[in-house]
């Protein structure tokens, strides 16, 4: 199963045939001549778009129908992260740049070697101009790292569809862009607008492939709590994914990281003590469609009354694609034990202890909900113990230029 | 044999089929899909901190890529994308030394554009963290929204320019 780790020579070999094909396909569709380029923008050859996006769309539905069959582990597929207003920026200036210069990075190395003088001079302006981005991107960095970073973010998740149907759409939106380009020309030309016998059959075969991605599910939640199961059950065992709540009370006043609390506890349990926020969930909920509000770059900490559910919810949450996610070390239980002593309103030791896999240890007069100053502990305000913790939750910065996709 | 005209192109619809082909072997084999622009910023940095290395450890950005700047995966590919399109040119009779330019203006005037049409897209494509092969084809395949937000604005750029250029090419 796809994708492979490729190292030394056939590392090198690999690359240098996909590009090798690439370069093909650029050369034959005659993106080695500036001409054709700048016409998509002239609007005297269309070709640009036809490519683009049938090379989109064929490029799509195999990789999503791979996904399906399980040829090619999607998880492991690097995806592109979105930062969307650099990349808005930077593209309208690569689209400036094609509409004056007559070539994008890639068609202007296969220009240049079929020995085009100007796809020659325009290589060397990426490198004036890749250069000069180097010089001054300091000093505009935070906008070049945060504005508008989304981690990696998909079609599907901004339309709240299945991946199967925003891949179907995508299939009809460049069917429709095919159609209009079709009928433009041929209006154009002044000649008969039928479509050809090929056009139609690869039409129907388009439309059956992204209806099918509509019917076939991607490979579920479940699987890829199983392929995390070894890696998650080493950092559980060494206990680098569990926090303190010296830690936890730490995150709840760093106004850097958005933090997100979810409580795993039954209504009961919840309704007579939680922290201040948080959110009342089970597992199943987790295991569906993650509400809007979960940011891939917050924090997440999870708790139950001590740490069994909580550890499940964490399981599912990493496997959910949120790396941020935590395990409140020792639950409830442990934190009325540490903060208790302090609280206006006293939690008391229950004497009999329920049954149950994990029964709440403490107890309330009443039932408070969050309105106990212990749910959310201020340091300024109170004389909290003083404890000895280690960090352990990372902050999930923006990936930074590191990256893999576009490199 | 020099006189021979040149090998027809594909059709679009073809050529972009195996186009999207090629990316889709990318994601197979590899994880990773197609990029150039990334390639020519490696290989400006592996250049310049043979030339330059003083003035490379001042910039962030670019020693960020001056480490072994070479094996990413990227460098490969480019040299085969050269090589790809080199062959094909050649094969097809395409490969001959001219510059390409509309009809209405001069190859001096032809050059000095392309120089500044390349210095705007490789700005461009640093700042958006790749270009039409890395965003737009690849993320484009893979859903990502970034990808397609780059896209709509790499082809509002170009028509925004497009009626100010339209004396270069028709």
């Amino acid at each position: 199963m796809g994708p492979f780790e490729w190292t030394g020579i056939a590392f090198v070999v690999v690359n240098l045939l996909l590009g090798f094909g690439f370069g093909v396909a650029l050369e034959r569709n005659g993106f080695g001549d500036s001409r054709r380029i700048a016409g998509q923008f002239m609007l005297t050859d269309l070709t640009v778009l036809k490519v683009m996006f049938t090379a989109i769309m064929v490029a799509m539905l195999l990789l999503y129908w791979s996904g399906a069959l399980g040829v090619i582990d999607m998880d492991r597929v690097f995806i592109d992260e979105t930062f969307l207003w650099p990349g808005i920026l930077g593209g309208a200036m690569i689209g400036i740049g094609m509409a004056v210069g007559g070539y994008c990075p890639g068609t202007s190395i296969v220009a240049t070697s079929t020995l085009k003088l100007d796809g020659l001079v325009f290589v060397l302006g990426l490198f004036i101009g890749i250069f000069a981005f180097g010089e001054s991107v300091t000093s505009f960095w935070d906008f070049f790292q945060e504005s508008g970073a989304m981690g990696t973010y998909t079609l599907d998740q901004w339309l709240g569809t299945s991946t199967g149907v925003a891949a179907f759409y995508v299939t009809l939106l460049a069917l429709a862009a095919f159609w209009g380009v079709h009928k433009f020309e041929k209006a154009q030309k002044g000649e008969d607008d039928r479509f050809s016998r090929a056009g139609r059959i690869a039409t129907g075969f388009a439309i059956v492939a992204g209806l099918g991605l509509v019917v076939v599910p991607q490979p579920g939640l479940q699987s890829k709590i199983d392929r995390m199961g070894p890696e998650l059950a080493a950092s559980l065992a060494a206990r680098e994914v569990q926090i303190d709540p010296a830690e936890l009370v730490d995150l709840m006043h760093n106004n850097q990281v958005k933090l997100l609390l979810l409580d795993l506890r039954d209504e009961a349990d919840f309704n007579m003590f939680h922290l201040l926020d948080a959110k009342n969930v089970t597992l199943d909920d987790l295991l569906g469609d993650l509400p809007s509000e979960v940011d891939p770059l917050s924090i997440v900490v999870t708790m139950s009354n001590d740490e069994a559910l909580a550890t499940e919810a964490f399981r599912i949450l990493r496997a959910q694609g949120l790396a941020g996610s935590y395990i409140l070390e020792g639950g409830i239980n442990e934190w009325l034990a540490v903060y208790g002593g302090v609280s206006d309103e006293k939690p008391e030791p229950v004497e009999e202890v329920a049954e149950g896999p994990e029964p709440m240890r403490f107890t309330f007069p009443a039932a408070f909900g969050d309105r106990v100053e212990i749910a959310w502990p201020n340091p300024h305000h109170m004389k909290l113990p003083q404890r000895k913790w280690e960090k352990k939750a990372k902050s999930m910065k923006p990936m930074t230029l590191a990256g893999g996709g576009c490199g | 044999m020099k006189t021979q005209s040149p090998i027809k192109l594909w059709n679009p619809y073809a050529g972009g089929a195996f186009l999207g082909f090629v990316l889709y072997l990318a994601f197979l084999l590899t994880g990773h899909g197609l990029g150039a622009s990334g390639g020519v910023a490696r290989v400006l940095a592996g250049a310049m901190d043979m030339v330059a290395i003083d003035h490379m450890r001042m910039s962030p950005y670019l020693s960020g890529y001056a480490d072994a700047p070479f094996s990413h995966w990227i460098v490969p590919l480019i040299i085969g994308l050269f090589l790809g399109g080199m062959v094909s040119g050649a094969l097809a009779g395409r490969s001959k030394v001219e510059t390409l330019r509309g009809p209405g203006i001069s190859p001096t005037t032809r050059l000095v554009f392309a120089l500044i049409g390349g210095i705007i897209a490789g700005y461009g494509a640093r700042l958006a963290r790749g270009c039409t092969s890395g965003q737009a084809l690849t993320g484009g395949a893979q859903l990502a929204v970034g990808s397609w937000a780059f896209m709509f604005a790499a082809f509002g750029g170009g028509y925004a320019v497009a009626w100010f250029a339209r004396k270069l090419w028709n």
